[in-house]
Parts: structure tokens; sequence; C-alpha cells
């Protein structure tokens, strides 16, 4: 067992968990003969992001709890804010907001119309300590906030508060209301925390155990916390044999909910979170309004989803595809009727119309662009950084950007004009050359995303080069990135990296060399990926070597 | 009768109110012909010359000037209190009592019969309103039994507009003098412009003119901002455009939709593109007409014409009922539109909608300072088209309306669909 493994189980009580009956690793590596062998990375402590929160709140208590105050900001690394929740801690002010949010949640759901159902036992007494009715409480329930059993010191821990708050009170109810508040900031709630046993077939290696792998894979795949049925496999041992734990990945993958993981994933992975602060010059573009935005970003996702999982197909063809989901509210900004007064309409963009894929889509050029203008640059850096994980060095601080900035300078009508101008700098030459051609694909949509034959006055020439291969406009742009075996490899690492919450580890290398192979093999189909990924040894992989962050950090920060 | 009329009025719109109700929400997924223009109207208004030589004698007296005599009879602090900044709804107040009686100056009405007009009734009886809770004497609803001063009239020689009766008199008109367009097209036919042209609420260029006017422009303000808040959405389809610049025979069909104009929230630009759902009028409403494009500009042949408008406050759809109407349009490259809908007004039916449609008339007349009274009488006498059969005195008037519009995707909610460009 690792140092940092066996710190965060002592910590959380669980060193002393039993491996159960059919805990054998020979059950997943025997189906698995071709997964090449990894020894993982360092046990994870990732925060919940405010979606988890809420999800998890939500599937605990239902939808109609309010879940209102303050999330911690995240954090982007490596590309994902996924990578950034492993990084990330609660400040004072935060844990401040958390407690807030948990007092409120436990009201809600401690209140005399949802007790009925929230608490599984009636007390002997409304105004007194009733120590079996809330240890059945806080053991039902800590299981599904901790996404595992409570432990013994948790739970005295708990109970205590209650009776505590219940004689304070008089009231049996707020005395539970204090212990769930105390359960939804507890560390165990707040962080997924990786545990990790031993082994048993590497008595020198450890491994995740079979809670951890529960909440990885509902994370995962669901964006939320494990349901009942996902923890009972993990209590019975199933998740850690081949079959069961094949058994619930299929489950949770051909669940509808499958439709929230994959909308999760992309939105970190193409950066949506940067909608939150995009502001656009109304009076540049006076069609432009906040609903556009939340369209842009929901048209997108709405494409992916119709795409990979209700049609199974190609995730290159995110590039290609001319069909699309339209509001009237985006119809503006596309320059396309809508027939539905409210809601959303399946439509292909029309013969004729430049667009194709979703770097043609709002959500790509409007965000990819300054408030009163386009930005091939940036949408160059998005494609090369994004979609084919080739960063970009940021530019030197001394850069004049005065050329690239007047756009309305008469000797430089087009941004092709003014960046070419730009690249004379030899300082700015290299950066902009892989970028620029694949930016300037697209500047035929301006600064929203509105289609533009021409920039003050002169034709836009739209034609460029990725890779290697030429093309003529943004559906050739579109092509050549569904064509480049970068594409599919990046979203090979970038899934893998989502999964796993870090970098992949050197000795990682030849697993997601396989996952490529095998992504390709399997059409390039996203849910055929999440399964290889699920159901692998690697994604559960720990390395014995490395220390991770650990409770302490947390409780003594 | 301007009674008459508001009952026709009234019934249609209860009408044609149901057919909303009952339209089906369901939109159609008819594909777009590419033959089809649509457009979303952002301006619809008289089109206002208003040049500097209009009115040499001055404004049309309004109902600030004509009260003058009796606030002057008021005691001096009250007077005072009322022309004081900040105290413009109590003005209007007095002003309103002035044209209605009223309790706080109940002796107004009185005090302005005796200064410009006969009793109203000698029996001192009074017609009954129309409405129950219109007041008997509301000028505005009777603005026969009144006789005001009369109207100021435009005598420039310059206006917006279109030749509607070949340049001369002719069966179907009476004589008036012609004006010459902005860009000097003779015989241009507009009456109407005559009338209200010197009226200060009509008039925006009213407010350099004189130092004392607080009406300049308020009739465009508040027809235009019911456009602008949502009120009334005006859509124009254009169909079987086979070519965009030149197309022997096009049709144009008017719609209202339930959904707001788009302006931009920065100023009075329409947005283009968006699509809005149509609501089809009345069977009998004339909605549609025909015409031709001719390098790039919109023509078509006389025809009735209902343009739908429905002010704030306004339960149902109105109608400006247009006779021989005639669009000339410039089609813009961008799918927009701009130009002139011109006509002629039946005066009854003109004068109704304009100044006895809405409750409390009076208070508007005086918001606009004019005086009804005196608005129909040269609204009568300026008379120029559809003389009647029996007596030969014209029965209408000729008016132009300026239109702005700009590209739109007029959704038809169960037949078909009909997009721009």
């Amino acid at each position: 067992m690792s140092r940092g493994g066996c710190k965060l189980a002592i910590l959380i009580g669980v060193c002393s968990l039993p491996l159960l009956t059919g805990c054998s690793p020979q059950d997943l590596s025997s189906s698995t003969a071709l997964e090449p062998h990894t020894e993982g990375g360092p046990p994870q402590m990732r925060r919940l992001t405010e979606d988890q929160y809420r999800q998890s709140i939500a599937d605990i208590f239902g939808h109609d709890i309010v879940v209102g105050g303050r999330f911690e900001p995240e954090l982007r690394m490596n590309g994902l804010l996924a990578v950034g929740t492993n990084e990330v801690t609660i400040t004072r002010t935060g844990f401040e907001q958390y407690d807030t949010m948990a007092r409120a949640i436990a009201a809600q759901v401690l209140d005399t119309e949802q007790r009925g159902t929230s608490v599984p036992c009636t007390p002997k007494s409304i105004s007194e300590p009733d120590t079996a009715c809330a240890t059945q409480f806080i053991t039902e329930i800590g299981r599904k906030i901790l996404r595992r059993p409570v432990s013994d010191n948790i739970l005295q821990n708990k109970l205590e508060m209650a009776t505590a708050a219940t004689r304070n009170t008089k009231d049996f109810y707020a005395g539970l209301e204090y212990a769930l508040a105390g359960l939804l900031v507890s560390p165990e709630f707040l962080f997924r925390v990786d545990v990790a046993v031993p082994d048993v077939a590497k008595p020198s290696h450890s491994q995740l155990d079979a809670y951890s792998k529960a909440t990885r894979l509902s994370f995962l795949l669901w964006n939320t916390t494990p349901d009942d049925e996902l923890l009972d496999a993990a209590e019975s041992g199933a998740l850690d044999t081949h079959d069961g734990l094949t058994r619930q990945v299929d489950r949770l993958l051909t669940s509808p909910r499958i439709e929230d993981g994959v909308r999760t994933f992309f939105s970190d992975f193409l950066g949506f979170e940067a909608f939150d602060l995009l502001e656009k010059d109304p009076l540049i573009y006076p069609a432009f309004n906040n609903r556009m935005l939340v369209d842009a970003k929901e048209q997108t996702l709405k494409v992916i989803v119709d795409l990979l999982v209700n049609q199974h197909g190609d995730y290159r063809d995110l590039f290609t595809t001319r069909r699309t989901f339209m509001t009237r509210t985006l119809g503006v900004a596309y320059d396309l009727p809508v027939r539905p007064e409210q809601g959303w309409e399946i439509q292909e963009f029309p013969e004729g119309d430049p667009r194709a894929g979703i770097l043609t889509h709002l959500s790509f050029t409007a965000l990819y662009s300054h408030p009163g203008r386009s930005s091939a640059t940036l949408r160059g850096k998005a494609v090369r950084e994004q979609l084919l994980c080739q960063p970009v060095p940021p530019p030197p601080n001394d850069v004049n950007f005065t050329i690239v900035q007047e756009t309305d300078n008469p000797n430089y009508r087009t941004a092709r004009e003014r960046l070419t101008a730009h690249r004379e700098n030899p300082v700015c030459a290299g950066c902009h050359k892989i970028v620029d051609p694949i930016g300037l694909a697209l500047e035929k949509f301006d600064g929203l995303g509105q289609l533009r034959t021409r920039e003050n006055g002169a034709a836009i020439d739209v034609s460029g080069e990725l890779d290697g291969i030429d093309f003529e406009d943004a559906a050739g742009l579109g092509q050549a990135l569904h064509d480049n075996p970068k594409t599919a490899t990046c979203l090979v690492n970038s899934l893998y990296r989502y999964a796993a919450g870090r970098v992949a580890q050197p000795n990682e290398e030849e697993w997601l060399a396989y996952l490529d192979d095998q992504f390709a093999r399997d059409g390039y189909r996203i849910l055929d990926l999440l399964r290889r990924i699920a159901v692998s040894d690697a994604f559960y992989a720990l390395d014995d070597t490395e220390t991770s962050p650990t409770l302490e950090a947390f409780n003594d920060g | 009768m301007v009674v008459q009329s508001k009952i026709r009025i009234g019934l249609f719109v209860l009408l044609f109110g149901t057919l909303l109700a009952s339209a089906p929400d369901t939109p159609s997924m008819a594909s777009d012909t590419g033959k089809t223009k649509g457009l979303v109207v952002t301006y619809f208004w008289y089109a206002m010359y208003e040049g500097v030589d209009d009115c040499p004698d001055g404004p049309a007296l309004g109902m600030r000037r004509l009260a003058e005599p009796y606030l002057e009879k008021m005691n001096p602090e009250e007077r005072a209190k009322l022309k004081s900044p900040g105290n413009e709804q109590q003005l209007a107040g007095v002003l309103s009592a002035f044209s209605l009686g009223g309790t706080a100056y109940g002796d107004a009405i009185d005090v302005r019969a005796q200064m410009y007009g006969p009793p109203l009734a000698p029996n001192g009886k009074y017609p009954s309103g129309s409405y129950g809770m219109t007041p008997v004497q509301d000028q505005c609803s009777f603005p026969q039994q009144f006789e005001d001063p009369p109207l100021r009239t435009v005598q420039g020689k310059i206006a917006y507009g279109i030749d509607l009766d070949g340049g001369q008199d002719t069966l179907k008109s009476c004589t008036h003098s012609n004006f010459t367009s902005p860009t000097g097209q003779n015989n241009v036919d507009n009456q109407l412009y005559r009338v209200l042209g010197c009226v200060d609420g009509f008039r925006r260029r009213a407010a350099e003119e004189q130092a004392t006017s607080v009406s300049a422009g308020t009739m465009e303000d508040w027809f235009h901002g019911v456009r602008k808040d949502g009120s009334t959405t005006l859509l124009i389809e254009i169909n079987n455009v086979d070519d965009p610049l030149n197309d022997d025979d096009v049709e144009i069909v008017l719609y209202s939709s339930r959904q707001a104009t788009p302006y931009s929230g920065a100023g009075d630009n329409g947005i283009p593109s968006y699509s809005l759902t149509a609501s089809r009028p009345e069977a009998k409403v004339p909605n549609t007409a025909r015409g031709q494009i001719i390098d790039g500009v919109l023509t078509t042949d006389p025809t009735d014409l209902s343009v739908p408008f429905k002010p704030a406050g306004v339960m149902d759809e109105m109608y400006y009922e247009f006779r021989d109407a005639q669009f000339r349009l410039n089609l813009l490259p961008d799918g927009g539109a701009e130009g002139i809908l011109a006509g002629y007004f039946d005066i009854e039916k003109a004068y109704y909608i304009e100044f006895a449609s809405y409750y409390d008339t009076a208070r508007r007349n005086a918001v606009y300072d004019g005086s009804c009274p005196a608005i129909y009488a040269a609204m009568n006498k300026m008379a120029d088209g559809f003389p009647d059969a029996e007596t030969g005195k014209c029965t209408a008037i000729s008016t132009a309306f300026k239109v702005e519009a700009v590209k739109a995707f007029v959704i038809h909610p169960v037949q078909t669909t009909a997009q721009a460009n």
C-alpha cells in the first residue's frame, strides 16, 4: 500500500475493510489480456465540482431541494477542469459557503413535510434523543453522502452531534439536521477520495477499494454520486470482479443518464465554462443576448449527445456534421428560420451554407473571439490546444499587437492581411504559423459567429492548411480535422485524463496507445471508449511510489 | 358616422380575437422555397416631411392654447401651480376637463362651450357614449357637435407620398392641391399630412419652432413606442419572387405577430433574421396585394389593405384600413426594406382610429395638443378621394406612411413557411 493511500485509508477508517469474496484481479485481467499493464497514478483527492455537488444532492435528496450559495472557483489544469479538481482545496471562506449550503439543505430535508420520507424511522419522542433512529438515519443517508458505509468514528461523531443538538433544542429532527449538515461538510463528501487497499495478486502493490471504484465509475459516466445499486455492487464485492464490474458499467452506459456524463466531459473538453464570462459588444453585435449564449452552448452539447450517444456515431463526424439543433434565438445569429416558438428544432445546415461541424457553431466562433471582433488566432489556438492536444506557447510580453487590433486600418482590411503583417515580427511568426491558417478558415464568421463574406469591403479568403492538408473553407477545415489522426488521439488522451483526474503517467503511454488503437477499431465511438476505460485495470490502478494529497492536509488547512 | 364605425370595428376585432385564440400553436415543418422574402416592420407611421414653411400661421390651435383663456380666469396661484414643471399631469387633467367636464373643473366644459362653440345640447341631454365609461361630453367622440377655431393646416409644397389619382381630379377625387415629393415627383397626394402637419403632437419640428411646445413629436413617440414595446408587430411577406431585383408579378401579404418586433437594446435599430410566427387576420380583412419589382423597388397595384395595429393597453387588434393602397419599397441588399405605403383613409375610420378609439381620448388630445373638432372638420374639408355618388363630397383622404423593415422569417403556424431569401 502506498503511503498516501495508507494515510487516506487510516484517516477514514477503512484500512480494516476486509477484501470481499470475489475480489480477484485475475477476474479482470483474464478478460482484458490485450490491455497493457500500467502502474497507474497516485491516489486522488478531487473536490466535487459545482455540477457534481448539485447533482449529488439532487440524487440523494430529490430534485426539489434548493441548493443556494457560491462555490469555490474551479481550476483548469492540463487542459481540463477535471484535472484541476485534484489540485484545488477549500478555503476558509469556501468552507463557510459549504457550511451554509449544508445547513440549508439539511433544513429542507428534515422539514415537517419532507422528514416523513427522508427519515426511515419514527423517534420514540420528538423532543428527546433516540439513538436507534438517529443511527439508522445517519447510517443510511451517510452511505449515500459519503459514497461508502459510514465508519464507526463518523457514526459516533454524528450521533453525538445529533444527541447534543436534540437536547439543546428539544427537537429530535433538529438534532438530525445538525448531524446531516455535518455529513454534508465532511471532506469525504466534498472530495472524491481514493481509498487504497492491498492488491491481493501483488502484495507489494495496492489498488482502489470497491467504493472508490464505484465513485470513479459513477462520476465518469453519470457525473454524480453512485446510486444504491452501484454501492451495493461495491459492498458485495461484485465490482472487484470482471463480470460484476462489466455489468455495472453496461448498466450505467445504457442508462439515459450517460448523457450527463458525456455532456460534462465535452463541456470540460471544449472549455465551456468560459461562457460564464463571455461578453460581446451590443453595439457591434446587436443580435447578441445572454439567451443566445446559453443556447449556443446547449446547441453543441445537443449535437454531441445526438451524434455520439443517440446515434452511437463517429467522434470525428462532430467536425463535419451538418445536422444541428436550433432555437429561434440562435436562428437570428445563424440567419436561419426556426419554426417552434419555444424549444429546439432539428435542422441541417442548408446546401450552400458554409457551416458544417461544431467548429462553425457559435459555441466555438463566439467563444474564441474578442468582445468586438473575431480572432483567427484564438480560434486556431483552441483547435491546436483543445482538439489536437498541441500546446501553443503564450506570446512574449513585449509584442506589439496594434496591427492585429486595428480592424479599421485601410491598409489591412482583413484578418489575413493583419496577421500576415503581424507575422513579419519573427518572434510572433512561429506560433502564428501553426494557428493562423486554422483560424483564418473561420473568418467568415464574425466575433459573434454570424456569417459574413467581406470584411471592410474586402473579400474574405478562408483557404488554409492543417498539418499539410490544404482546404478551401471552414467545411474543409472540419474535414481536415476529421481526417487528422491526432484528433482522435487527443480525444483519447483527454478522456483518460478526465477520467483519471490527472495527466497520464509515463508508465501509461503503452496503455494510451492501446486505447487509441481500440478507439479506431471501435469506429471512434465515444461510448465504446468510455466502456474500455471503465472496465480496464488501468482506470483503477494505483502507483505505490507516489504520494498524494491527504485528508490530513485538508483537516490541517 | 363615428359611433357606427366604433361598433363595426369593435365587432370585427372581437371576431379576430376569437380566431387568434383558436389558432393552432404547432408550427409546420415546411421548407424554405427560396422564393419568399419575409420582413418585420420596425417603423410604420405617417411620413411627415415637416418643411420649415409648412405652418406660416403658426401651430394648430390645440387644447393647451384653446384653454388659455380659461386658465387666465383661474386664481393666479392655482394657475402658476398648474403650469409649473412637474405638474404636467394635473394640467392635462384640467385640459381634459376642458373638453369633458369633470369633478375638479366641472365648469370647464361650459366655459369652453361659451368661448368656442354652441351649447352641446340645447335640451341639456347628451347622446350616450358608445362605451359605458366614455363621457358623453367627450369632444373627440362627438367632434361634429363642437365648433373650435379652424385648424391651421400645412401650407408647404413638399410632402412624402404617391400620386394616387393620376395627377388630376378624376371620378375618384375631389379638388385639392398636390404636393411635390422631396425627390421631385409631382402630383403627390397626401391631404392627411396637410391636416396633421401643423399639430404639435404630430410635428417633431414643433419643438424647435415654438419654445412653448410640450407636445412636439409625442404621437410618433407613442405609436413607435407601441411597436418598440412589443404591443404590435407587423410582418410583410413577399411571395413568388423569382428575381429579387426584377420580377413582374409578386404577391405581398401582411400579417401581425404575437411576438415582439425585434429591436437592439441599444437603440431603434431592428434586428434582422428573427423567426416570427404570423397571425393571419380574419379572412375578410384585405391583407394581400400584387405588384412588381423593378430594379429592386417593389411597387404594388392599388388595392384595399388593412394594416394590423395593436396599441398598448388595447385588448384587440385594430387596423389602418387603406383604400387603393400602394407600396413603394426599396428592397435592400441586407434583406430589409424601406419606403412608403400610401393610399386613402375613409374619413370616419381614419378619424376614429387616430382620435376617438381610446377611452381617455380627451386626455390624449391634451397630450398631443390638438383639437378633435378642428381636426375632424379639416379632414372633411381636405378629403380628396372616393366621392359620394350622390353628393359628390369626398369621403376619403389621401395619406402616406413611412415603412422601415428588416429581414425576418415569417413562420406560419399550420400551412406553409415563408422565409427570407
